[in-house]
């Protein structure tokens, strides 16, 4: 089994958009007032960097470099939602963004001629992505307190209204490099191809 | 913790120290837009600025204003 051209540019991608994540948790994990949330934005931040660089490796264990990328999934985000201006929005749109790159990657670990290798990556990565859901849900209900139940509700309803409009778009227009995952068999591939969130 | 009154000082302080850029040039009729910056860093500074003075800024709000000056009204009227 090798590795072809889609698979370089599909990890690369992968790779930009994790290094993306982590420089964005970054900063906020520089601002935030000290704490439990605190804590888990800075592992999640630190869980970023590490998934760029399990990427890096795993290209490298393939026979490729990276290419040199920097559109990112998450600048489609802002594109369509707008940059967030609270913590309460920075976490309503990471759990919309972790629920989707679980459902991507759930979709690219169903296809059978995903690369051991690939698979053993995204299986390494969930679960920090699991992790991430977990806390960032803790942490909106939490919120429910300082911005209002209903302000947190509404936030995530449209940001996850716009995460269906993006993800569409990523879709149709990178079609050609993600044909292969359109014929994912997963059940959970399917629901997000009819447009639910796969996790 | 005690929280600080959203003076022009106090937050042009902040933001130039999360935006990097010369407290001098930081007025109250200065355009955000003119800082500079990319979005990120607007969003750090949004942050930060609610978490120091414990108020909350909306997506629309903060889209709604222009200048610096009316960024520390908007914080100031929050507290």
């Amino acid at each position: 089994m090798t590795a072809d051209d889609n698979d370089r540019w599909m990890l690369s991608y992968y790779r930009v958009s994790e290094i993306n994540g982590a420089l964005f948790f970054g900063q906020m994990a520089r601002i935030m007032r000290p704490g439990y949330l605190q804590c888990q934005v800075t592992h999640h931040f630190a869980d970023e960097a590490a998934h760029s660089s399990y990427w890096t490796s795993c290209m490298e264990d393939l026979g490729f470099y990276p290419e040199k990328q920097r559109a990112t999934y998450q600048d489609r985000y802002f594109t369509a939602l707008g940059v967030p201006a609270n913590l309460m929005e920075v976490m309503a749109i990471t759990l919309v963004f972790e629920k989707r790159v679980i459902g991507h990657y759930r979709r690219h670990l169903a296809h059978p001629d995903t690369h051991p290798r690939i698979r053993q990556t995204i299986e390494r990565i969930m679960l920090d992505e699991r992790r991430h859901v977990k806390y960032v849900r803790q942490a909106l209900d939490e919120m429910g307190v300082r911005y209002g139940a209903d302000f947190v509700r509404r936030t995530l309803e449209r940001y996850e209204e716009a995460d269906q409009d993006a993800y569409a778009k990523l879709i149709s227009e990178f079609g050609e490099r993600m044909t292969f995952l359109e014929s994912a068999a997963d059940p959970a591939a399917s629901a997000l191809t009819a447009g639910s969130l796969g996790s | 913790m005690s929280v600080p009154t959203a003076t022009f000082d106090a937050i042009a302080e902040h933001i130039a120290q999360v935006l990097q850029v010369p407290r001098e040039l930081l007025k109250p009729e200065v355009l955000i837009s003119e800082l500079g910056t990319d979005s990120l860093d607007l969003v750090e500074m949004a942050i930060d600025l609610q978490e120091e003075f414990d108020v909350v800024i909306t997506q629309e709000e903060f889209a709604s204003i222009r200048t610096l000056g009316e960024l520390q009204s908007l914080v100031l009227g929050r507290q």
